[in-house]
Order: structure tokens, then sequence, then C-alpha cells
């Protein structure tokens, strides 16, 4: 709890350098498997790839192809998954949908006969969201120019909380991620000046929720909007529910990526999930994960906010479609 | 600063009492009185045969206070003795011309020629030294007389050794000494030959101290002016003691002036200290009472952190004793200890630590051959951790309770056995963790982690048999007997599954004082001095201690938010076999002292965590333990000169700590089951001590340590999970940061001579890390994005070079 407040503490009188670093060992044959199910009538999608090295700049996560795939169920039905793409299995929806409740397992044998399962996760409940509201925050940006120095800008964001009602005896493990779409406006006269960037990795934080540990309504930072343009934004934030293990799996994860390397931070360790190889001791990272899901979801009229952004308007020119990512096909939520 | 608040007048009180106390201890103080004479002999026996014994006391003529550790070495016969817990000692030799030399550091060495013609009782006062600058003598080195695996300390060799900040640091200072190290700066507590830190009890006047740092572990909770001295125990260990795996910190608290009123004081850039001291009840007692606290947040205020520069640190301790002649034979001591740590942070979270300890000592000679010491102590350490943000606040509170009673008798039936023996009850509660919302308004929910009670019971005996003036055995045997007792409710695993919360079958609800379980450890104790010659020594022992109390921790140093844990129902006690032997010669007349030790530690049931372990409020803590077995080995090499103009030392380690961790009930293996290197494994250690008088009035000191980096785990691969890059980490401490070298140098400038010696005012001045080395103390990976690589850092705690200055007086 407030651990990272705590690490601050050994920066009394401490700094920190980068240092070469230059690792080349591991195993690059390390089999990394990641998996759900929910209860949403979606897809359900299981990844394959292969660990690449620490120092491999390009992040070509080599898929395993060819595997066989399947989700069991503890009534007995077992659904085999579609590669839909190299190292992507996919349930067909009409296949099946998770219920809570219910208990699953992944079961996965790759091309060359090794087998791999997951421990049954049983589906538990979700709890509700009863609210999605921002709030402005202002918030120093520091960068280094050119020459070398240190810049400070004065601006501010959009701090979007959610209210997560945890009362009740149902009351478990949640993590939330999001959903976010922003409208893109230039000021060129020709084609075109509106498009939408759908993000894909729109979270930039791992966020778990604790309900064991809250009653009633708790706010949970679920994220931020930048607030540099006066167009709309959009963003749905999904709670999902989890099992102890997921959640304990989830929170090291988290752990690791906040590592800041006070003298009092949970030492790294190798990353232990749910699914083992038949037969083996060998250690598979990843998680297999059953959960029910909630979403809310809010657009963000920026041009009606009060105070304006602080630093001013970034003014974009040209085709919108320049931009990465970017669509002149207006998505559904905005309609 | 606001003037008004509470913090903002308790910065201004200290000055004040600076400036007031000299004045009423002036008015205060006695007249000169005669010194005592400085010994006095009795022949006792009327022998036949050709040895006898000579025994007596050595006490400190200004306060009669019994020196414990002084050395009495007879200089014809190459043979001697160092002064026990009350100041004691017993030496068997031939009869004929002895010349007896006895010597405490701090205080003047007395020569005497003795005809021994039958058992004599030589009994002295030493008087305490003004500097001597052409001669000054170390006198904690392990010298033949010294038994194996032990580490005396005196407070003048402390102040001696260049401090962080100039703060003079008792735990700090044992860094120096082979066989101790840490797992780096700024971490809480030590390691000793290769055990984690809560496998040292560390005592303050025979009570145990929890939590023996102050900001989290950048000084020791103890102030030097109130230490006589410090004893630390890493083998050969007396079976009065008990309780940890691994050594025995000894902190034995001066006693104050029987005869005048003494005022002492000093201030440096953080803290400052005042100790006043005199007789109560015409001489027939004496009191002392140090204080220390901080007065400044300098070292937050230099901090490159914004938060850090709006937060505060502040800490304070204060030590008291009571020692009271109550007659000839029967002495009394209170003493009384308390510290307390704040710091908060700009941002939510503030923390407050607390020791708290109270113990009594009487010692009493019932005749001539039988002594007594009965001991009583209550110690107290407790946390409190708020959460002050606006949408979570609580409060966390734990805390540690420990009381025993422990009476001892000492027997000397003849001149080649001195035997002690005792019993020890000891009471200890774990508060392990009560967390409450703060505010109807907070969401936090409430959770009390049920206390844990352990009550020990323990027999101990010691003898010291001197088969002959070259032989000493010390053969001793103590035995625990441990329950852990309710009121608790006891959570039932199911047989031969891992322990997690789904495997949780029944809760069984146990009364107050009701047995859960209970444990019985014998541990034979045996070391031996074997003298070989006039100038050289074998020592050699065999000891084994249990544990039942343990600090779970999953973090590179340990933290004040640390869990205590005692032996239970799933954890049984750990338990430690060690085997030492050493081999001690004095060179060039005794100028020059040179020892080694080898050894070797098994550790059963070794407590570890689980890889991603959650501690914290962790209401079934077992689920997130396991249980494995540690080793440790290594040898300790030792050169000291003793005499000239420089003195010093140089103390080098190897050694290797490591741990195996296959848990069959939790089906877990850490590394595979493979032995891996402990957090605090640092194989090469090295610590370079000089001293030397650049004049008569400038003295100078400096301290070189050098030792090979800490292992850590580090990342040999990355993964893509649910489109976060996750880096994957090796086999738990399968590398090493860079290693670690510091130099340190002080300069002290003595008063001037013609000074009035009522008053004598000391400057330190010096640099801690002279070169400014960034020594890291840890490195760490951030795991990058799509478009970098992952990035290694060095974190150098105090990564640059950390002036002092410290002005110190003594009003007399």
């Amino acid at each position: 709890m407030n651990k990272v407040i705590l690490c601050l503490v050994c920066f009394m009188f401490s700094c920190i350098d980068e240092i070469p670093f230059s690792r080349t060992s591991g195993n690059l044959e390390d089999i990394v498997i990641d998996g759900f199910i929910t209860d949403q009538q979606e897809p359900y999608r299981v990844r394959l790839s292969r660990a690449v090295r620490v120092t491999t700049l390009q992040n070509n996560f080599r898929p395993v192809e060819k595997a066989e795939v399947k989700i069991e169920d503890d009534t007995g039905l077992v659904v085999q998954l579609n590669e839909t793409s190299p190292g992507i299995y996919q349930t067909d929806t009409a296949q099946m949908r998770g219920e809570v409740g219910r208990s699953y397992r992944l079961n996965v044998r790759t091309a060359d006969n090794s087998t791999y399962q997951s421990t049954w996760q049983k589906m538990l409940p979700v709890v509700k969201m009863d609210t999605l509201f921002f709030e402005v925050e202002d918030y120093v940006e520091t960068f280094t120019n050119l020459n070398g120095s240190t810049v400070e800008i004065d601006r501010n964001r959009l701090k979007m909380l959610a209210g997560i009602n945890t009362t009740g005896s149902d009351a478990g493990f949640y993590r939330v991620k999001t959903r976010q779409i922003e409208e893109i406006l230039t000021s060129t006269l020709a084609c075109c000046s509106q498009c939408w960037v759908i993000f894909e990795f729109p979270d930039v934080n791992i966020i778990l929720v604790d309900g064991t540990r809250f009653r009633g309504q708790q706010l949970v930072n679920v994220g931020t909007v930048s607030y540099t343009q006066l167009s709309e934004y959009f963003i749905e934030v999904e709670l999902l529910s989890l099992s102890q293990e997921a959640f304990d799996f989830w929170n090291v994860v988290k752990e690791q990526r906040s590592i800041n390397g006070s003298i009092f931070d949970p030492l790294p360790s190798t990353l232990r999930g749910n699914i083992e190889k038949i037969g083996s001791d060998e250690v598979v990272t990843g998680f297999f994960s059953a959960s029910a899901s909630a979403k809310r979801s809010m657009i963000i009229d920026r041009s009606n906010i009060s105070p304006p952004p602080k630093a001013g308007v970034t003014l974009r020119e040209g085709d919108c479609r320049a931009i990465s990512g970017a669509t002149t096909e207006k998505p559904d939520v905005f309609n | 600063m606001n003037l008004g608040s509470a913090s903002g007048r308790r910065y201004y009180a200290l000055p004040l009492m600076l400036f007031v106390l000299p004045f009423f201890t002036v008015q205060a103080q006695t007249t000169k009185e005669d010194r005592e004479k400085e010994y006095e002999i009795i022949e006792v026996g009327d022998e036949k045969g050709e040895t006898v014994r000579l025994y007596g006391t050595i006490k400190s003529a200004e306060n009669n206070e019994y020196l414990i550790g002084a050395t009495i070495r007879i200089k014809n016969m190459g043979t001697g003795a160092i002064t026990d817990q009350q100041g004691g000692y017993s030496i068997t030799l031939s009869k004929g011309n002895v010349s007896v030399e006895v010597s405490y550091a701090g205080f003047n060495t007395l020569n005497i020629n003795l005809n021994l013609r039958s058992s004599t009782i030589l009994n002295v006062n030493l008087t305490s030294s003004d500097l001597q600058l052409d001669e000054i003598v170390v006198k904690d080195a392990n010298s033949l007389d010294t038994p194996a695996g032990r580490t005396v300390m005196q407070i003048n060799t402390i102040r001696e050794l260049p401090a962080f900040m100039g703060e003079v640091d008792i735990i700090r200072s044992l860094l120096t000494q082979p066989g101790v190290s840490t797992v780096g700066e700024g971490a809480s507590g030590f390691n000793v030959r290769g055990g984690k830190i809560d496998q040292n009890l560390v005592l303050l006047d025979d009570a145990p101290v929890f939590n023996p740092s102050h900001v989290f572990g950048f000084f020791s909770s103890f102030s030097g002016d109130a230490v006589q001295r410090l004893e630390l125990f890493k083998s050969g260990i007396p079976s009065r003691y008990g309780g940890r795996a691994s050594s025995i910190l000894d902190v034995a608290l001066k006693e104050g002036d029987y005869k005048k009123f003494r005022l002492s004081g000093g201030i440096g850039l953080i803290s400052a200290k005042l100790t006043v001291e005199g007789p109560l009840v015409k001489g027939k007692g004496a009191f002392i009472v140090s204080g220390r606290r901080s007065f400044s947040d300098y070292l937050l205020g230099v901090a490159n952190n914004q938060d850090l520069r709006n937060s505060s640190a502040s800490f304070e301790d204060v030590t008291a004793k009571l020692s009271f002649r109550l007659n000839d034979r029967n002495k009394l001591r209170v003493s009384a200890y308390t510290s307390r740590d704040d710091f908060s942070l700009a941002s939510d979270t503030s923390f407050a630590w607390t020791n708290r300890l109270v113990s009594v000592q009487w010692n009493s000679f019932i005749t001539k051959k039988i002594s007594s010491q009965v001991t009583a102590f209550v110690s107290e350490y407790d946390l409190q951790l708020e959460g002050e943000s606006n949408t979570e606040p609580f409060t966390l509170r734990s805390g540690v309770l420990n009381y025993a009673i422990k009476a001892g008798f000492g027997l000397h039936p003849n001149e080649s056995l001195d035997l002690d023996f005792g019993v020890d009850v000891n009471e200890i509660v774990i508060e392990p963790g009560d967390l409450r919302p703060t505010g109807e308004a907070s969401p936090v929910l409430p959770i009390n982690i049920q206390d844990e009670t352990g009550r020990e019971l323990s027999f101990f005996g010691d003898s010291e048999i001197r088969l002959s003036p070259r032989f000493v055995v010390n053969a001793g045997l103590r035995f625990v007997q441990f329950w852990n007792v309710g009121e608790r409710d006891v959570f039932v695993f199911e047989p031969g599954e891992p322990r997690t919360i789904s495997s949780i079958r029944d809760t069984l609800q146990f009364e107050s004082g009701e047995v859960i379980q209970s444990y019985s450890i014998l541990e034979p104790r045996v070391s031996f001095r074997l003298k070989l010659d006039d100038i050289s020594a074998i020592k050699g022992s065999y000891d084994r201690l249990g544990q039942f109390t343990h600090l779970i921790s999953n973090t590179a140093a340990s933290s004040p938010i640390d869990v205590w844990k005692l032996s239970n129902e799933v954890l049984k006690p750990l338990v430690n076999n060690q085997l030492s032997i050493g081999y001690t010669r004095n060179l060039k007349n005794r100028k020059y002292e040179v020892s080694v030790e080898l050894y070797y530690k098994q550790m059963d049931e070794l407590i570890e965590y689980k890889d991603g372990a959650q501690l914290l409020t962790n209401e079934v803590l077992e689920t997130e333990l396991l249980v494995g077995e540690g080793r440790s080995y290594g040898s300790e090499f030792s050169l000291r000169k003793t005499n000239g103009r420089l003195t010093g030392w140089i103390n080098y380690t190897y050694s290797r700590s490591e741990a195996r961790v296959d848990d069959p009930v939790q089906r877990q293996a850490i590394n595979r089951g493979e032995y891996f290197p402990s957090n605090f494994d640092k194989p090469h250690d090295l610590s370079i001590f000089i001293k030397y008088p650049l004049s008569k009035r400038l003295i100078m000191s400096a301290n070189f340590s050098y030792s090979t980096g800490r292992p850590i785990t580090e990342p040999v691969t990355r993964n893509l999970i649910d489109g976060f890059l996750v880096l994957n980490y090796s086999d738990r401490n399968q590398f090493r940061i860079p290693d670690f070298h510091r130099l340190d140098v002080s300069f002290t400038i003595q008063p001037p001579e013609k000074q009035n010696k009522r008053f004598q005012g000391t400057w330190t001045f010096g640099a801690y890390n002279l070169y400014g080395r960034k020594n890291p103390f840890s490195v760490f990976f951030r795991s990058g994005n799509e478009f970098t690589l992952p990035k290694a850092f060095r974190l150098s705690v105090l990564g640059s070079i950390f002036p002092f200055l410290t002005y110190n007086f003594k009003l007399n």
C-alpha cells in the first residue's frame, strides 16, 4: 500500500544514472501464452508468442503458429480456436459465451507436440460502475530542449475517474481497461480535416482494484486524456472481474513495471502465470483469465470545458489521414 | 516557518537547553574529592601447590562503574584475561613474580608488579586518560584472550571512525569489522556471517531493541554519548544469550558519575545532543540522561525531488540510567530508552516509529564465590503509517511487545572453574497490523490481523574450565521451550496441498493462553582457546541457536513496514549450527596482531518469500512464504596495529551466503531448488582504518571500504502480455551490481592544553565518500516501449561527497 510513496524515501540523497546494458542471455524459446474469456458476446482471443532478447529493438515477437488451442468449460464443452493471424487464435462468437459461475480452462498443443494447460478459472461476477467523469488536473511537463537545458511548461489534462461500488459480499478483484478514440480536426481546406484515431494500446498503466479492501464507492483513476485539442474524445472503461490468482499475477506485472530502484522496492522475480507445460517444470509466462465485464463510456466535448487548456491549443494542419492510425470513417460511438 | 507552531517551538527548545543547562550544572557541582587509590591487593589463599589464582574486578576510578571487557595481561607469562559482565576476571598462574598490565580504551594503562605466594584478589580502579597523542592504543582487537568470534568495540574507537554526517554511529561502526556487512548504504540493520538482519539480537542493557535505525537506516538509533561499549558475538555465544540465530549485539549503556556532575554535548549538521550525569543519594547512586534530536531537515532541503523538499523528517532518542550501590554486595541499575522517528512526505503519507524499553538489573555478590544477576525488561516497538490522501485516508498500526525476567547465578568453586547458570522467562506479543479508515467518509475497510503471542522458557548453563594456564574450554547448554499461544484463530490447510486461501479447510479457535503449537530446542555451545606460546593461540567453537521470532521482508533493504512473525503451527523455528576455528598471533612485541577465523553455518527452516509475495496486511501470511535452508561459510582476516603513532586495522572477509528453497508442501522451488546467493552475499569485503596524529592537537582518521556488488535479478528476455511489454527476469539473484568502494576521512581538533580543563571543546570535520563515488545500491530496469530498448539504471543512495562538521564539548 502506497509503496510508490515509500519508494520515494530513498531518493533523499540519491541519484539515478543510466548505465550500459547489453545482456544477451535468456532463452528465446520461452513461450508466452496470453488469453481470456469474458461474459460478453465477442470473440475470445489467445495469443501465442516467443520471447525476444532484451536488447532487441524491434519487438518481433515470433508468433507460435499452427498450434491447437482449445477452451473447455466445466460442463464438458470444448471449443477450438481458429488462428486468425499468425499466433492469434480466436473463438467463433457463436461457439461459446462465458457465464458467471462457470469455470474455464485453456489447452494448447504446439506444432512440436508440447502441451500446455492452464488452471481452472472460475468466472466471478463484476460489480457496478456507478459513475464516469473527469476533473481538470494541472501538471508540469518537463523536457530537455535541443541545447540541453530543461524546460518546464504548466499544462492541464483531464483526469478520468470511475466510481466503482464494491459494497456487498461479492466484492472481489478487478482490472480496468479502456478503449479510447480521439477526433482529430485539422485546419486544411482540402481533404481531409476530420479523422478519428483508435488507440490500439490506450492504457499506459495496469489498473487494478482490490475490492476486498474497500467499502462503498471507490473512485478509481482510470487514466488521463490530453487537453491540447478542443475536439471530441471517446472513452470506454471496462471493469473485468479477476480471480485472486489473476489479480496477483497482474499485480506482480504492475510492480515490476513500476520498479524505480528504491531500497524498498519489492525484488523482481520470474513471472509465473497459471499455465504449465505438461510433464515439465518449465516456467510458462502469461495468464489465461475468465472475467465478467461491465462497461461505461462517455464522449467528452473538449471545446466546452472550463478552464481552457493552460498551455493553449496545439494547432494541427494538413491532411489528417497522415496521422498514424487515423481514419476518416466515423466510428459508431460518435453517431 | 510558523514560529507559533508546536514543531517550531521544538526546534528552539534544544539550543535553549544547551545554554541554560551549563549554569544549572555548574551550580550543582560538588567539590573535588580525593581520588581513590588505584588498586588493592588482598592475599586470600594458602595453597600448597604451584598454581594460584589472581582475580578481582576492574572499575572506573571516576564513577566506580565496572569495566566490562578490560584487558589484564601477565606480561612475563604471556597470559591474561578479559573482564566479564560484572567487571570480574580470574587467571590461574604459577607462584612467583608477575608483571600485570591492566588496560582499557580511554583509560590509563596500569602496570603492577606482584610476588604471588597465594591466591590473590587484585581490584583495580583505572583512571580515564587524557589523549595520548604519541601512543594511542586500540584495545578492541581479538587478542589472545578474547574468545573466538567476538568483537568488542569501545565507544572511543567508534567515535574515531568517520561517520555519515558526523553522527557517531554504533551499528555502522560494526560494518568495519570482519564478518559484518550490510545490503547497502542507507539500509537498516546488519548481516553477520551470512545471516539475515532479523537473526541479530540487539540488546541495550539486556533488553532487545526491535528497530535500531533512525531515518529508515541512515543512522543508528543509539546516541554514542550514552553507550559505554558494545560486544558482538558471532560465535562462541554464551548460553545465557538466545533467541536469534546469527549473532548477539550487546550494547552496554554508561553509568553516571558517582562523584561529580558532568555535562557534555555536541552539535552537528542535523542533530544536537546533550548528556548530563551526576551523583544521587550522597554518592550511593548515580544518574545519566542523554538525549539527541534532529533539528534540521537539511538533508531533505538539498534533495533533488520537489516532493522531498516539501517533506519533513525528524528523530530523537533519550537514554537514562540510574545506578545504586545498595551496599557492598548489591547493586541496582535501571535503564530506560526511547527513540522516535517521524517522516512525512509532502504528498500524503507519514510514518512514525518508536522503540521504548525499560530494564532493571540487580547484581548481588552473595558470597565471595557466588554472585547473582536478575534482569527484567519491557521492550516495545510501534509503527504508525498514516495515509492522508483525500480519497482513501487510513491509519495502519503494528507493533511488538516483549517482556521477560532472567535470573542468573555465577559460581567460582575453584581457580580453574567458573559456572554460570540461570533461567529466562520471556513473552512476546506481535501485532502484525491494524488497518483502519480515517474518518467516516473513507472507503478503506478495516483489517485487524490477529495478534500472535509466544512464550519462551529457557534454562541455561555455562562453564569456563581452565584446564591449564594456556588452555581454556567453555562449555554451555541452553534448553528452550517455546509455546505459540492463543487467543487466535488458526487456519487449517488441506494436508499435502500448497497453502493458499482456497486450500483453507477449517478454522480452529484457541482461547487466550491456550497452546497452539510448541517447540523445544537443545542448544549446545562449546568453545576453546589454546595458547600455543606467549604470542599465538588457536580458538574454536561450535554453536547451535534457535530462533522463534522472524522479520518477514521481500525488499532489498528492510523497511519499517516489514512484518514480525512468530514460529507457529506452519513455520518451524529456524535452527542454526555453526562451526568456527581461528588462529591469532601477536607480532613484533604486540605491535601487530594478526588473526584468521574460518566458519561454516547451516541454517534449517529458513523462511523465504514467494515470487511476488504480498506481505503487508496479509491476514494469512503463511500463503506467501516458503521454507528452505541456508548455508554460509567464510574466512575472516584481521591485521591490527595497536601501538605506535599510527594505529588501525585491515580487515578482510571472504564469505558466501546462500539459500535453497524446494518446498514440497508449497510445490514451489526457487531457481529449481538449487542454492542461490542471498541478497547480501558479498564475497569480498575489505575495511581499512587508520588513525594518525598530525600534531598534538590535530588527529586524522580514515576509513576505506570495498566489497563485491550484491546479487540482483536481471531481465533476460521481454514479452508482450495483453499489450504490455513485460520484462522476464532471470532466476533469483543471478547477477551482481558493480563493486562498492568508499573512502571517508575525519579530522579532530582537540582543545589546547592550556585551556581550562573543566571545559573541553572538540571540533571534528571531514568528508564521507571523499571521492564522491556513485556506489550503486541497486540496478533496476525499465521495460521500454515498442520503439525503445529496456534501459538499466543505477541508483546511488549516497552518490556524492558528504562533508560534515561537529562540535562536542565536555564540562567537568
